[in-house]
């Protein structure tokens, strides 16, 4: 990086050209040079000799002052420098690329060169001549570091490793091999699946709750919509501490990001990107102005890929996981229609085939009769679990049948287990609800007539789907003539009875359980239609 | 609807199976035997030899009345099978027999000219009330079914206008699924003439079977879906 010219003047001098060359050459060259004797007792150096002292150790001139010993001035390397010593002392000259010197505080590294001094023949000293290597030292260390933290990342991806799990690691690289403070990393959308799923890896360092915190801030804010073209590919926002505290937006982690633990100023912002798809955020937090070059910019973009790419791999492995699943359970309902599901329509036909062989005979014959009915009976009951058993297996069974089938299928199955007469009223057309709320609704059904064959012991429940009048709400109603219960009663394990309101509190509608002690309960669920579904 | 009283059946109903499962073969032929009027004649694993069997039976002794097909099966499907039987022998009903995971192919199978549909979980008796209903030229769809069902039915090669009268009036107590007996008696005319009437609507209509034209009235709008009877 260019800087401004430094001028500093020079008296006039009369001394020889030659003298004044030495004595300049000694004093304004960038490399410093010292003039020990054989004991290692400093005789002279230069400026910038002196210079790199107050640079590295914060020490004055007078630190180096002529007739302190080397191993003073650098306590506890007298073991390595010693031994270029020794090697000079038995004359010769000594190089030595990136010395490392370590002194409590401060770890630097030099080009060294020992070369020994004579006078009349004799050996009388040793001219050291240094040059500072520690920014280039530090740049290769990055560098490796920076490639190994890359290798590490890249083989975190390869075993079957949770994406966050991924992300957190990333995000430790970033911390380990660059000046930030603080590195977070959010993700709103599993990229290909469609189904956002938001994930955060906040930087513990801010304190406990900023995670809660911060995870809550991005539910509420929700899938940012831009695409990877409206996004900046890089920002460095100097001040942007400043500016964020100063956001209403990013209440929820001001009072993290104004504490003075860890320092920082300044940002780094990179979109995690996949094709036109954005779904995501990499977050730097940098001490105020941090030098930032190219370089850094460009780890963090590659960091940023790593990212997204195993954001990418996890989305994909999950569809794939879940079409695995799909299929699998869908060979399952293929195999049990094949084969349990025929042998029980025959053993339907044996049981009235054996009803009929019976019919002549007289009253003798009454116990068997009463077996077969029996038999008849089960055999009634298997079909109509069976038919619901492969329903629940047949992947999109209830998206393609519909609610009011689903329910009438499930309810005869619970009917004929549990001995309850079940009615399913349902209007004959489709409602107007989406997959995904026909689902809920489904669930809610299926858990409120368990919740009643366990512990209300009705003789008969109905179940009501209907559609308001205004054609604005649906109507779930399940109803029974059980012995009721105490609503205004805390009634622990009784989860089913939260996840129902929670389905329906998810879909915009409410919940209402009316129940009288003797008289039965009605769970009332009132949801709003989908607009995406007009009626018809 | 009342079930047919069985002195409107003098003769004998023959029935052919044709089912991969020979469980279910097993069990419909026990049951069946049970049923006075009705007699199982063959039974078929699959398409293929149900043609082979059927055409062996058409030289000797007869088709049979009405068939009980199921859908899934190797070879020749239910669906092709059904619509290669109406193409060859038009006399004989087919009922498709599905099972609940297939409900999709009940369209498929009354599209291929199956009059009827008789689910796997259906109870014995329903077994032998369908069977009676096809010969009886009932048409017995469920309602809701057959609202998705019409929803879905090919386009017929000629429009509403191409019925006479007398033809509109019998395919709407067709829809109803009134007997060619009854329909005959409601317009005092003899069984053998509605019979007539009947088999020239689906000539007009380019249609395989009462069901189907059932549906095709349905859909355009000579009569309601909730009218239809189950």
């Amino acid at each position: 990086m260019p800087t401004e010219p430094a001028l500093e003047p020079v008296p006039p001098s009369w001394e020889p050209v030659e003298r004044q060359m030495v004595d300049l050459f000694f004093d304004r060259v960038p490399f410093g040079l010292a003039v020990f004797d054989l004991d290692g007792r400093l005789q002279r150096c230069n400026r910038t000799w002196v210079g790199f002292y107050e640079l590295y150790f914060g020490v004055g001139p007078d630190y180096t002052e002529p007739g302190r010993y080397l191993s003073d001035l650098i306590p506890g390397n007298e073991g390595s420098v010693g031994d270029l010593f020794d090697a000079v002392r038995t004359g010769h000259v000594v190089r030595q690329a990136a010395h490392r010197i370590a002194i409590p505080g401060s770890t630097t590294y030099w080009d060294v060169v020992f070369a020994p001094l004579y006078e009349h023949g004799e050996l009388v000293g040793v001219l050291d001549v240094v040059t500072d290597a520690t920014d280039r030292v530090h740049s290769t260390e990055r560098l490796e570091a920076r490639v190994s933290a890359f290798t590490r990342v890249a083989a975190g991806m390869t075993v079957d490793q949770p994406l966050v799990a991924t992300l957190e690691q990333i995000r430790s690289e970033i911390l380990r091999t660059t000046t930030a403070a603080a590195c977070s990393i959010v993700v709103w959308q599993g990229s290909t699946s469609e189904a956002p799923r938001l994930a955060t890896v906040p930087d513990p360092v801010f304190g406990p709750g900023y995670a809660e915190a911060f995870h809550a801030m991005y539910v509420a804010a929700g899938v940012d919509a831009r695409t990877a073209e409206d996004v900046e590919p890089f920002t460095l926002w100097r001040g942007a501490r400043t500016d964020l505290l100063a956001d209403p937006r990013y209440a929820a982690v001001h009072p993290y990001w104004s504490r003075s633990r860890p320092e920082w100023e300044d940002g780094v912002v990179i979109p995690l990107v996949s094709g036109r798809e954005y779904f995501g955020e990499l977050q730097v937090h940098l001490p105020a102005g941090s030098r930032f070059g190219d370089d850094d910019a460009d780890y963090l973009l590659a960091m940023a890929d790593h990212a997204a790419l195993a954001i990418q791999n996890s989305a994909l492995f999950l569809e794939q996981r879940e079409a695995a699943g799909a299929a699998e359970r869908h060979r399952l309902a293929r195999e049990l229609h094949d084969s349990v599901s025929q042998a029980l329509f025959s053993m339907t036909m044996h049981a009235r085939t054996a009803q009929r062989r019976l019919e002549p005979l007289g009253t003798e014959a009454d116990p068997a009769r009463a077996e077969v009915a029996r038999l008849q009976e089960l055999t009634r009951g298997a079909l109509a679990e069976m038919r619901a058993l492969i329903f629940e297996l047949r992947p999109g069974a209830l998206a393609e049948e519909g609610l009011a089938a689903a329910l009438t299928k499930q309810a005869a199955a619970i009917a004929a287990r549990e001995q309850v007469g079940i009615e399913v009223v349902a209007p004959p057309h489709r409602l107007p609800l989406s997959v995904d709320t026909e689902e809920h609704l489904y669930r809610i059904a299926l858990e409120a007539m368990h919740n009643a064959v366990k512990h209300a012991r009705p003789a008969s429940i109905e179940v009501r789907v209907s559609l308001e009048d205004t054609a604005e709400h649906v109507t779930l109603r399940v109803s029974d003539d059980g012995t009721g219960f105490d609503t205004s009663v805390e009634h622990p394990g009784h989860l089913g009875l939260g996840t129902m309101r929670e389905r329906a509190t998810g879909l915009g509608g409410t919940t209402t359980i009316d129940s009288v002690l003797g008289s039965g309960t009605r769970v009332t669920v009132v949801v709003p239609v989908d607009a995406e579904h007009p009626l018809g | 609807m009342p079930r047919p009283g069985r002195d409107e059946d003098e003769r004998v109903i023959t029935v052919f199976i044709v089912d991969d499962h020979s469980v279910v073969r097993t069990g419909l032929n026990a049951y069946l035997g049970t049923e006075p009027g009705i007699e199982v004649v063959g039974e078929a694993a699959d398409g293929r030899e149900a043609l082979a069997r059927l055409a062996v039976l058409a030289a000797g002794p007869g088709v049979p009345d009405v068939i009980l097909m199921d859908m899934q099966m190797p070879h020749l499907d239910g669906v092709e099978a059904t619509a290669r039987v109406k193409a060859t022998w038009p006399q004989v009903d087919v009922i498709a027999v599905t099972s609940f995971l297939e409900e999709a192919r009940i369209r498929a199978a009354l599209e291929a000219g199956a009059t009827g549909y008789l689910l796997k979980d259906a109870d014995a008796d329903d077994v032998v009330d369908a069977i009676r209903a096809a010969v009886a030229g009932e048409v017995r769809l469920d309602p809701v079914a057959a609202a998705a069902l019409v929803s879905g039915l090919r386009a017929p090669r000629s429009p509403v206008e191409d019925l006479t009268p007398r033809e509109r009036e019998v395919i709407v107590l067709v829809a109803s699924g009134r007997t060619n007996r009854e329909i005959g008696r409601r317009l005092g005319v003899a069984e053998r003439t509605a019979r007539t009437h009947v088999s020239n609507i689906l000539t007009k209509l380019g249609l395989a079977s009462r069901t189907q034209a059932a549906m095709w009235a349905v859909r355009e709008g000579l009569v309601d879906a909730t009218d239809v009877t189950s």
